[in-house]
């Protein structure tokens, strides 16, 4: 069958769905701009609802990972946790303390880091099913959790960036995405907020959709464009009063997905309108800052 | 007027009934025709020719849904003029996009040459678009039904044009994967 026969079975489909279809009008700038800025309003007003715990020695926005080493594998940077002393850590990515043999999947490949033995990278058992589309309809398993061999027994490593070629590269947030197997927002099944020690938790499907589409729609940019753009024709105390907005207003969360598999910290910039991930940002469709 | 009242005039012979269609559907079913054929010339014969095939089908045809059916018409006149243009090497339009596109999707072989098969592989595609969200099936239908441009169905929905071939990748990928487990072979 070739294209052209395809594209004249689909001109049998149902009138309902050419309807359908037809009913798509031309939205208003205006509309977009603030139904992409609600979608991150959301992430905001949730520090006030209902739906706010306080932990008590849990995760905190100080609990940073304290890894023993990185190492390079398959072009991204990987944190191969203590086990020992990662148990906020393991808690936060909702991995268990301990790794058994039955949790060790197929060796991968060898992960290097300057001056230490490789070490083998073994896919993690529970999650070895999940996997995204690539562009070719490829299956690609996610990437964000594997085990490794350690001397003194098994250990996580975790995703913390792509490698970047500079200080201005970036990755399109589709790969990040991909890295934790979420293909579309569907797949992600909730975002945690995180402000201080207080945590709350959005699962709204809408409101998830909202602002994957946000940010799947918006711009993306590395390190050293982002401070050009936000800092541009600023004077000395200009710079130091964006850098205190930024800082005060930031609101990091990180992403659950269907799957269990808990993302890095994202960073939400309101007063400038983007988000940090892993080094990268991203500028919100629609919010221009 | 209403669409029914519109069907009515085929019925009873008027030739008021094109003029009303042309009034109410003419830029809509200009527009599906561009978008196929590329020139507005073309477009125009393509439109004409829709109305005169709605005139000689309409009875004993009695639509229930007249944009639908005038878009099939036109959509399919204007896909057979392309085709011949494209012979020529005249054309333009989407549709080169638009086929390269859904070259990914198509189940190969000669299997379902026949209506049978063709009506077979018709339920699947229906089945696969009923399960996707209201938007994704918009978009997909937008991009492959109407052949309109991504820069304009990144506008309908206010997406960036990226977003927009973002989605309509995955779709096809997941309509691949979808007529595979269904024994299309790809």
């Amino acid at each position: 069958m070739t294209a052209e026969v395809f594209f004249q079975v689909l001109g049998d489909i149902s009138p309902e769905k050419v309807s359908e279809a037809m009913e798509a009008k031309p939205l208003s700038p205006v509309w977009h701009r603030w139904g992409a800025l609600a979608a991150c309003l959301a992430l905001v007003v949730a520090l006030a609802s209902s739906g706010i715990v306080m932990l008590k020695g849990g995760i905190s926005q100080d609990d940073v990972l304290r890894p023993i080493s990185i190492y390079e594998f398959n072009g991204a940077m990987y944190e191969v946790l203590d086990m020992d002393e990662a148990a906020a850590t393991l808690e936060r990515f909702q991995l268990p303390r301990r790794i058994t043999a039955d949790m060790v999947g197929a060796p991968i490949g060898t992960a290097v880091r300057d001056g230490e033995r490789p070490i083998e990278f073994y896919q993690y058992a529970p999650y070895s099913s999940v996997c995204t589309t690539g562009p070719l309809g490829e299956q690609r398993p996610q990437q964000a959790v594997y085990v490794t061999d350690a001397d003194d027994g098994y250990a996580f490593a975790l995703f913390c960036n792509y490698i970047l070629f500079d200080s201005d590269s970036h990755e399109e947030v589709d790969e990040l995405f991909a890295v934790y197997g979420i293909d579309e927002a569907e797949d992600i099944a909730s975002i945690t907020v995180r402000h201080g020690i207080a945590l709350s938790t959005i699962s709204d499907p809408e409101t998830i959709r909202r602002f994957y589409d946000a940010l799947c729609g918006g711009s993306a940019m590395g390190n050293d464009s982002f401070q050009q753009k936000i800092m541009h024709g600023l004077d000395e105390l200009g710079q130091q009063e964006i850098y205190r907005e930024l800082a005060d207003s930031a609101v990091s969360f990180s992403l659950t997905t269907r799957d269990g598999l808990v993302t890095g910290r994202l960073t939400w910039r309101p007063t400038v309108g983007y988000i940090e991930w892993a080094l990268n940002f991203y500028q919100l469709n629609g919010i221009n800052g | 007027m209403e669409d029914s009242e519109i069907v009515a005039l085929y019925w009873a012979r008027s030739p008021e009934a094109i003029e009303v269609t042309a009034g109410k559907y003419g830029g809509y079913c200009k527009t599906v025709a561009q978008n196929i054929v590329g020139s507005a010339e073309d477009a125009e014969e393509c439109v004409n020719d829709a109305y005169l095939r709605a005139w000689n089908s309409i009875p004993p045809q009695r639509p229930a849904n007249l944009a639908a059916y005038l878009g099939k018409l036109v959509r399919h006149l204007s896909f057979d003029r392309w085709c011949s243009s494209r012979a020529d090497k005249r054309g333009g339009g989407q549709m080169e996009l638009v086929l390269d596109e859904l070259a990914d999707c198509v189940p190969g072989g000669g299997s379902v040459e026949g209506e049978l098969d063709r009506r077979e592989l018709l339920r699947s595609v229906e089945a696969f678009l009923d399960g996707l969200s209201r938007e994704k099936r918009q978009i997909f239908l937008c991009r492959y039904w109407f052949a309109l441009p991504v820069s304009e169905i990144a506008k309908r929905f206010g997406r960036t044009e990226g977003s927009v071939s973002v989605i309509l990748n995955r779709t096809r990928n997941k309509l691949k994967r979808y007529l595979v487990e269904r024994g299309y072979n790809l």
